[in-house]
């Protein structure tokens, strides 16, 4: 068994690094196949004769696309994502800026989501097929269809207009705070500032509201049909028998096995979480990863824009990677 | 055969939530078409009556149902067009991305060996990159228009579709009539035509009604982004996003068109929902989802 597992483990982590290898070649080659000087590409606005010469030399631009795929991916490999010329910073640094913000907030949404769809999902299997599920249901294909640009602009309305609350950035400038680990709303816990916590607080609500709701949908769907599927089993069955409280048939005997899937299904979508990052954190004016790749877009500066979906894509393969090993840890079944 | 494809058509029907996103579906291209043939307003022409709010009377014999925009421009006019735009982008992106899917598709599993699995190897690739970011890369080499937003959101669609459709004919590859087809000495073609498509096109429709949905949030989201559709273009994510900075004085000119754009992919994904418990015959019976079938 314990040989399996370490298999398992290793195959998934070859996998992984073969996906990896792949997005640094799919990401070389779209900034190569630009028709004319990659150089001005990568330059943007800032293209100078001698600033296309550096990067020329700097690239090896001149030589074979073999040997510039060397240059590339020893630099990748060095975490060396090159310089934007337009902003004036090095990628790297840009990007490692801007994403414990993204992630703080991707995280805090996530979660809001999980209370939100899984309770919600519950209730419906246990209700299932009366009115009360009909309605669960219906506001479930709703949520899912809610596209941020929308949920973001209502909520936008309603907790800046009609609130009067802070709903740009993720904390009043004038509260002046240590920075410890990036994320917002531990540094003024660690920083003993209750007032400023309260202010990223409630700064933080409206923009993973927007990513929350369609994927609270989503998890109440899967939720709902996952328990009814596991209610329908033999074992179920021979609990109820046993005349145990209904209680503990729902807790120990149905949730555990129905929430499993969930948790996998729930990795993939952080894809969709990215999507709606970059929308919601253009609203919301937050200062993450998905504001810059806005910012990017609009100053044409594309190293930025490779660096950040080359940054975007391994977390995401990280983050499916670890899910599937722990789910294997979790669920003995899929054991070989 | 004919009678039997009108009895799916039937049963298809009587599912409600098929039957829900058809009538929003067909109610807003009625006003689209309405709107494109009489709307005396045009969806270009600026104006210096700005930011009426809904209802406002005009010069015209309309009044301006949702108001005018930062630029005079009526909001209704604009968004109706936008939804004719957004679902022909949306359409254009369905098809391409799946024809070419199709294709590789039914290529990778009738071919199979070396073929297969570099086929299968460059769509695990697509796959393992976030969609939205992949399509950000590829529009930003090829240039802000709509149609290299489409282009993009159809290349990272592709292996969707293809790994469906592999996964569907290498099962029906097997089975007793296609072998029995072969025996009779029919040429690969034939039967994948013949034999093998049928199979695949109902796991496709469903498929391709949800990617719609996804299709429209891509294209407005590239759009809202900067690289997408380019001014005075009517198109819900670049209202949206010049709407964004005025939410304050006129918040109709931003909310309206993403209510109509939520009630589009809406429809879709009530359809999409319908149809994949519709072919899910367990789900009909076993978890109770309410499917009215015959």
């Amino acid at each position: 068994m314990a040989r399996n597992i370490a298999q398992y483990i290793f195959y998934r982590l070859i996998q992984a690094v073969f996906s990896i290898f792949g997005v640094i070649v799919v990401v070389f080659l779209l900034s190569r196949v630009l028709p004319g000087n990659p150089a001005i590409a990568i330059l943007g606005p800032k293209a100078t004769p001698e600033n296309i010469e550096k990067v020329t030399r700097e690239w090896g631009l001149d030589k074979s696309y073999f040997e510039q795929f060397l240059i590339y991916i020893s630099r990748i490999l060095q975490g060396d994502l090159g310089d934007s010329y337009v902003m004036g910073y090095s990628v790297g640094r840009l990007i490692a800026e801007r994403l414990p913000a993204s992630i703080e907030l991707v995280v805090f949404a996530f979660v809001l989501s999980l209370i939100i769809g899984i309770p919600l999902g519950i209730l419906s299997a246990r209700k299932h097929d009366t009115k009360t599920d009909l309605i669960l249901s219906t506001l479930a294909v709703m949520g899912f269809s809610f596209p941020s640009l929308l949920l973001g602009i209502l909520l936008l309305i309603f907790f800046g207009i009609n609130l009067g609350l802070p709903v740009s950035g993720r904390i009043d400038p004038r509260y002046s705070i240590n920075v410890y680990t990036g994320f917002i709303l531990l540094d003024t816990l660690l920083n003993g500032n209750i007032n400023a916590f309260l202010d990223a607080f409630s700064r933080i609500i409206p923009p993973a509201l927007t990513l929350a709701i369609p994927l609270a949908g989503l998890l109440l769907r899967l939720t709902r049909n996952s328990v009814l599927e596991v209610m329908m089993q033999d074992f179920v069955r021979t609990a109820k028998m046993k005349k145990l409280p209904e209680n503990i048939v729902m807790y120990k005997h149905i949730l555990r096995n129905a929430l499993l899937p969930i948790i996998t299904i729930a990795g993939l979508y952080f894809a969709v979480l990215v999507t709606g990052d970059i929308v919601v954190e253009t609203i919301f004016a937050w200062p993450g990863l998905g504001r810059l790749i806005w910012e990017a877009v609009s100053l044409r500066d594309y190293m930025v824009i490779q660096g950040s979906v080359l940054v975007v894509s391994i977390i995401y393969i990280v983050v499916n990677t670890v899910v599937d090993i722990l789910y294997m840890y979790i669920d003995p079944r899929i054991r070989g | 055969m004919v009678s039997s494809r009108l009895k799916v058509l039937e049963e298809v029907l009587r599912i409600k939530r098929v039957r829900y996103g058809i009538f929003i579906l067909l109610s807003l291209a009625i006003l689209s078409i309405f709107v494109i043939l009489f709307s005396p307003f045009e969806y270009d022409r600026i104006s210096p009556r700005v930011h009426l709010p809904p209802l406002a009377g005009s010069d015209t014999s309309w009044p301006h149902i949702l108001g005018t925009d930062n630029l005079g421009r009526d909001v209704f006019t604009r968004t109706f067009y936008a939804f004719a735009l957004d679902l022909g982008c949306a359409l254009a992106v369905v098809i391409l991305s799946g024809s070419i899917g199709l294709a590789i598709g039914i290529a990778s599993s009738y071919l199979g060996g070396v073929i297969d699995a570099v086929l299968m190897r460059i769509m695990d690739i697509v796959i393992s990159i976030p969609g939205f970011m992949l399509a950000i890369a590829i529009a930003a080499v090829l240039g802000s228009s709509i149609f290299n937003a489409i282009i993009a959101i159809a290349i990272v669609t592709i292996p969707v579709y293809a790994r469906l459709v592999r996964s569907v004919v290498l099962s029906v590859k097997e089975s007793l009539f296609v072998l029995a087809a072969k025996e009779a000495g029919l040429s690969d073609l034939y039967i994948v035509v013949k034999h093998v498509l049928p199979h695949v096109i109902p796991t496709f429709i469903t498929q391709a009604s949800m990617e719609l949905s996804n299709a429209i949030i891509y294209i407005a989201a590239l759009s809202f982004v900067g690289l997408g559709a380019q001014e005075p273009v009517p198109e819900w994510g670049l209202m949206i996003s010049s709407a964004r900075r005025y939410v304050r004085e006129a918040w109709w000119t931003a909310v309206f068109p993403g209510l109509v754009m939520f009630l589009t992919v809406l429809s879709f994904n009530l359809i999409g929902d319908g149809l994949r418990d519709y072919l899910d015959p367990k789900k009909r019976t076993v978890i109770g989802v309410q499917v009215e079938t015959s």
